[in-house]
């Protein structure tokens, strides 16, 4: 009987939006994460407790013990000696919230996840699907730790690119499968839309390039490459470095600026190439509709990556990834509607 | 009327050749050539220099300019200025020419007549208009003081030389295509569209003024001008409608201002229209009329940053592509109908 019911469209609408919900705050999450870095305040609390964590210092006491803390570790030291207690809390507060919205977010896929199961809403074969997600969604928080502590190493100031990296990928992997999920629980049959199959490979295609150019994106963040662009000895002005590519791909910033820029390029020219392609070939209004807003998120987003790298506004910066994440997702969603092309 | 494609195309050649003039207008600009010919000869001024008495001439004359005195350069550089300069003329000539001839021959063919010739006669005259006007500009190089073709003129001459463009590409498409063909549903798309050529058109109008003030050279940061959303100094010039023609900061404003609501209104129309059932022409029309706004943006911002009046010029033509763009969309819409046309009843299955 609960098998029948799940089917029904009504509860498929149910659980695709509680998916599409949970989709949009890891998109949040990654404005907070980088907000958060934005503000260089990753590395305001110095221990990781899970669930006990989530209470926020409620007297003086508290918050004295955990500036304390703070006051050991080299970020203090190198860039804020002499800090008061209100420094401290305006740079504990963005990264208490970045961890308070990942509990939250746990919450969000758990407890609906179970009352679904319980009254038989939720297709079977999702359950573990989502209790593995639920299961990823904390390892993500491990992550997250383990790239915090990795900023609390002898004159470091600030985490290990890498570790940024692969903590942003987890996220990305995790808001990439849920998004997903929620678009095979709303339309469960591909479309199979006729004469898309090449499109579908181009598309595929464009997609790992994207991904090449956020993996890049990840570093120009993870070494503050925001304050990089120099017209005077060509950082950020399109040259190859002296060198390259062997010039440090993982340790000269104007080599780290340069691949990103280059794999950008590349990137935005697949995706155009994929808009163009996919209007031309006169497709179903949907998989049209989200051809277009590829075309049109990867033009801003090119647009936001140049006014972030001239004008060194970390802000910009921070839209720049978040919009980086939207044209991932509307890249996935074309993939989605465009499942089982035929020749 | 009826369709005359030969008579199309030669319109349409004439608005390239228009184009070509702006890529040889602009490099002269660009490279400060615009006072080196002193003299205009309309008729001979065709032929090149060709003896030392020739080349003193010339010289002696431009010496006289402001520009010279305060920037004394040789004979052999001002030879390097002089040929762009001189090729620029002879091309407005050779214009002249690629339209006299055709008009000519079409007029005794009978292919061109009544309002048709009319109407072509009057464009002609419109270019007659702008080679003079460009000649005063070039005079201008003569009063004290004035050492490049001042915005007031040089602003103008370009937005004319927009306008004569506007009016062959429009004139040929409708050489071309003289019944408009019915657009089920587009009446608002139309209504876009026209405002998408029009904010074009102003954009350019105050890229022209930034281009001749030499605006390039302040407030060289994006998206704010040295910190500033809205810049200090916009209205330090008396009267405060001079501002909008030779004040540095307020004519980069309006530019940067119109040039981001025309980028945002340009691709809601090209959106809008490929949403919609077009014919293949006219959505590969939208598909070239929003990749060009894309980079004409991108342009825009780099030149600025980077204060480069080079790019500058690739900004500048690539408008000029961008403009025909839009103008060609909005000739396509021409027989937008408000509501969709009544569908025939499907023929009931036999």
């Amino acid at each position: 009987m609960p098998q029948n019911t799940a089917a029904t469209p009504q509860n498929r609408k149910l659980v695709a939006t509680w998916l599409l919900a949970l989709a949009f705050m890891i998109w949040v999450m990654v404005g907070i994460g980088g907000y958060t870095r934005d503000t260089g305040s990753g590395l305001s609390i110095m221990n990781w407790d899970p669930i006990i964590g989530a209470l926020p210092p409620l007297n003086g006491d508290t918050w004295n013990k955990l500036f304390a803390l703070y006051k050991t570790i080299p970020q203090y030291q190198l860039l804020h000696q002499g800090m008061d207690l209100d420094g401290f809390k305006q740079l504990f507060w963005p990264e208490y919230i970045h961890r308070l919205w990942g509990r939250l977010m746990g919450l969000v896929l758990l407890l609906p996840l179970i009352g679904f199961a319980a009254t038989g809403r939720i297709e079977k074969r999702l359950i573990p699907w989502l209790a593995l997600l639920f299961v990823l969604g904390g390892l993500q928080g491990a992550i997250g730790w383990f790239m915090v502590s990795s900023g609390f190493f002898p004159d470091s100031t600030a985490v290990e690119p890498w570790r940024l990296s692969l903590h942003f990928f987890a996220a990305m992997f995790l808001l990439g499968a849920v998004l997903w999920t929620a678009l095979t629980v709303q339309s469960p049959e591909p479309a199979r839309p006729a004469g898309c199959k090449g499109l579908r490979r181009l598309t595929f295609a464009a997609f790992i390039l994207l991904l090449l150019a956020m993996f890049g994106g990840t570093f120009v963040s993870g070494i503050h490459g925001i304050t990089a662009f120099d017209p005077a000895t060509g950082i950020g002005t399109g040259q190859p470095p002296a060198g390259w590519p062997m010039s440090g791909i993982f340790s000269d910033t104007a080599t780290i600026i340069f691949d990103h820029q280059l794999l950008a390029v590349l990137a935005t020219v697949a995706i155009l190439a994929v808009t163009v392609q996919t209007i031309r070939h006169e497709p179903p209004a949907p998989v049209r509709d989200a051809a277009a807003l590829i075309g049109l998120l990867v033009i801003l987003q090119f647009v936001l990556g140049v006014t972030a790298l001239v004008s060194k506004m970390i802000d910009i910066g921070v839209v720049h990834q978040m919009n980086a994440v939207l044209l991932l997702g509307a890249l996935l969603n074309l993939l989605h509607r465009l499942r089982g092309s035929t020749a | 009327m009826k369709s005359d494609r030969a008579l199309g195309n030669w319109v349409l050649i004439l608005a390239c050749m228009v184009f070509g003039m702006t890529i040889g207008g602009g490099h002269a600009r660009t490279i400060g050539a615009g006072f080196t010919i002193q003299v205009w000869r309309p008729f001979t001024g065709f032929i090149p220099p060709h003896s030392a008495a020739d080349w003193a001439y010339l010289f002696g004359l431009f010496q006289k300019t402001a520009l010279y005195q305060s920037h004394p350069i040789s004979l052999d550089d001002y030879k390097a200025l002089f040929w762009p300069m001189f090729l620029d003329r002879c091309w407005g000539r050779l214009m002249a020419l690629v339209f006299l001839i055709p008009f000519a021959v079409f007029l005794i063919q009978g292919r061109l007549r009544g309002k048709r010739a009319l109407w072509m006669g009057f464009i002609f005259l419109c270019g007659a208009g702008q080679a003079a006007f460009g000649w005063y500009m070039v005079q201008t190089g003569m009063q004290p003081g004035v050492i490049s073709p001042p915005p007031a003129w040089a602003g103008p001459h370009l937005g004319s030389a927009m306008l004569i463009f506007f009016l062959l590409v429009w004139t040929g498409l409708t050489f071309r295509t003289p019944e408009p063909v019915p657009v089920a549903g587009a009446a608002r798309l139309r209504r876009w569209a026209t405002a998408s050529v029009a904010l074009v058109s102003c954009t350019m109008g105050f890229g022209a003024l930034v281009a001749t003030s030499n605006a390039i050279t302040v407030f060289n940061t994006f998206p704010t001008m040295d910190g500033a959303w809205v810049p200090p100094g916009m209205f330090d010039l008396h009267p405060a409608l001079l501002n909008f023609i030779q004040n540095k900061a307020t004519v980069q404003f309006c530019h940067r201002l119109l040039a981001t609501v025309t980028a945002l209104t340009v691709l809601t129309t090209a959106v809008m229209g490929l949403r919609m059932k077009l014919s293949p022409a006219l959505r590969d029309n939208f598909l070239l009329l929003a990749g060009l706004v894309a980079l004409q943006y991108l342009l825009g911002m780099t030149t600025i940053v980077l204060g480069s009046a080079n790019l500058g010029y690739v900004h500048e033509l690539n408008a000029v592509l961008l403009f025909a763009t839009a103008i060609a969309a909005r000739h396509k819409l021409r027989g937008a109908l408000p509501v969709n046309l009544p569908q025939p009843l499907p023929a009931a299955a036999e």
